[in-house]
């Protein structure tokens, strides 16, 4: 994923870092790479200078790495890369949740992206729905057990099974947003549907809106009595949002 | 009027409580300010009747339908309010019902009076919340003396001056929480599932009504994806049960919540953040909220049906 990643950057002429946690693309990628496009550096010395992490010179440090790229002529920094271990465990990972959040402002320039690599595994189980909060697109390259299911059953109409909430949206952003942009009243099957957070009543509600402002109407078809009962519960019902026993 | 008045209204038996409130809602009614009455069943049909045609032009509930929770019934004398915007005066009555045996839901309910006078202070409201003497337990009238700004009884309206402060009150509520005697720990991890089916298994197992379950999946879900989310560090939980509730306990790093109004104010339903334990509130029978040096503790109370 990462590799991938960092290709397309130099393809498009932009400076390309790699935190090191996959010796084995570095060579791959610098041999494509112009020279001075392409860095490689230790994942210890990048976050842990002199040992310790500080989240806000991690920031002053990507900042001034970004604005040297720029005037040495590359259109943008690419970075791609994961933090080292001990940060990512028990007790250490609230920094990292902080600093990633904070992140998010520096990469709102558009001369910035970056890949942030967190294996399932060694980060703290704790810190995981923090960094996914934490990034505005979470790619799983191995799902959470639980999962939610999005089937288009025909053009109009589709099948939402599963859990739905913050950590496992993601899957139906997009099947719900093309639905939507497509026109025309559209039906959610939620037979199936297990569970659903504010999230993701949240979610529907937007594509609900979205739809009322074409003067579409989204049909909620036959959702589990304790989903009504949320539903109710939130203040009358969204806009352009009707449920169907 | 500007801002509330919070008025304790202390009566005895329902002759006295038709002779002080009564008057006070006429007055009201020739003002044209709106006017909405909450109280004892047997009470609420004296008013009805002693109103007479009257009772048609105000809202009259029963208490016993009305205080399901604390946050319920916040919400709906809310929205009663809200529906007058351009109104001088907006005038409630208010008799909670209060949940003798039930140590927790009385401390609550102590909990949401001295909140209101923080929640609606800015609202043109006149509220009168009437306690019957006759009926309820020195510690009940206490609350009613330490969360009123102002106390009348038949023979004198006065500034109260035992009111006490209602972020200070609060504390010394929360300061009251007590210790299970044997609690169970359960893993704050993020496979949110594993712990949304452990909790509402015990829930069942422990008689929460099935129609509630939904209604405490969401709550634990929503308080576990936010310490995740935003807390500093791991969060830590634990449940156990009473004679009258099972109870939930989640822990927490980070941000201090207000002890006094955490999840009572109504949030922007746009907003992003705040309105997790807004809606925990509304879901769950009782939630109470200790926040100091950056350890949280929220613990939801569901009503078990024995």
């Amino acid at each position: 994923m990462l590799r991938d990643f960092l290709e397309e950057g130099i393809r498009r002429g932009e400076r390309t870092v790699l935190v090191e946690t996959e010796p084995a693309c570095v060579a791959k990628i610098s041999n494509q790479a112009a020279p001075g496009q392409f860095d490689c550096r230790s994942s210890n010395e990048t976050f842990l200078p002199a040992g310790r992490f500080e989240a806000a010179s991690m920031l002053d440090a990507l900042r001034a790495e970004r604005d040297r790229s720029i005037a040495a002529g590359f259109s943008a920094l690419r970075a791609a890369g994961e933090p080292p271990v001990e940060l990512r465990r028990n007790g250490h990972s609230h920094e990292l949740v902080a600093y990633e959040r904070s992140a998010n402002e520096l990469f709102a320039t558009q001369r910035m992206t970056a890949v942030c690599a967190y294996h399932a595994h060694s980060t703290a189980p704790d810190a995981v729905i923090g960094l996914i909060n934490a990034h505005p697109v979470v790619f799983f390259a191995q799902r959470p057990t639980y999962r939610l299911r999005v089937e288009q059953l025909d053009s109009r109409k589709l099948a939402i099974s599963g859990w739905l909430d913050l950590t496992t949206m993601g899957s139906m952003v997009d099947p719900l947003k093309e639905a939507v942009g497509a026109g025309g009243d559209l039906e959610l099957d939620l037979t199936k549907i297990e569970f659903v957070d504010l999230a993701g009543i949240r979610l529907l509600a937007e594509a609900a809106e979205r739809l009322s402002s074409q003067g579409s109407t989204l049909f909620l078809c036959s959702p589990p009595s304790w989903m009504l009962e949320i539903l109710e519960m939130l203040d009358g019902l969204p806009k352009g949002l009707v449920v169907l026993p | 009027m500007i801002g509330l008045r919070h008025e304790a209204c202390i009566y005895d038996g329902t002759d006295q409580f038709l002779r002080m409130t009564v008057p006070w809602i006429q007055e009201g009614l020739q003002a044209g300010d709106p006017i909405i009455a909450v109280a004892h069943r047997k009470n609420a049909d004296a008013l009805r009747e002693a109103l007479g045609a009257d009772a048609g032009q105000i809202e009259i509930h029963n208490s016993e339908s009305w205080y399901v929770s604390p946050a319920k019934s916040l919400k709906g004398f809310i929205t009663f309010a809200a529906a007058y915007p351009n109104a001088q005066c907006v005038r409630l009555v208010g008799e909670p019902v209060w949940p003798l045996g039930w140590e927790t839901a009385v401390r609550e309910f102590a909990h949401y009076e001295a909140a209101f006078n923080v929640i609606a202070q800015d609202s043109p409201i006149w509220a009168l919340c009437t306690y019957d003497a006759n009926v309820l337990p020195d510690r009940v009238l206490d609350h009613a003396y330490s969360t009123h700004p102002h106390v009348r009884t038949e023979a004198l309206a006065a500034t109260n001056d035992r009111f006490v402060e209602p972020d200070e009150y609060c504390a010394q509520l929360a300061d009251s929480m007590s210790e299970p005697v044997e609690a169970t720990d359960v893993d704050v991890t993020a496979d949110l599932r594993a712990l949304c089916e452990t909790v509402t298994e015990w829930a069942m197992a422990a008689s929460v009504a099935p129609n509630r379950i939904g209604s405490l999946r969401l709550a634990v879900h929503e308080l576990a994806m936010n310490a995740l989310a935003h807390g500093d560090g791991p969060a830590s939980a634990r449940t156990w049960v009473t004679p009258a509730a099972f109870v939930f306990e989640l822990t927490s790093l980070g941000t201090a919540l207000s002890e006094t109004t955490a999840g009572y104010v109504p949030v922007d339903p746009a907003a992003d953040r705040g309105r997790g334990l807004w809606l925990v509130r509304q879901l769950c029978d009782f939630v109470e909220v200790r926040s100091r040096r950056g350890r949280t503790v929220i613990r939801i109370h569901m009503r078990r049906d024995t």
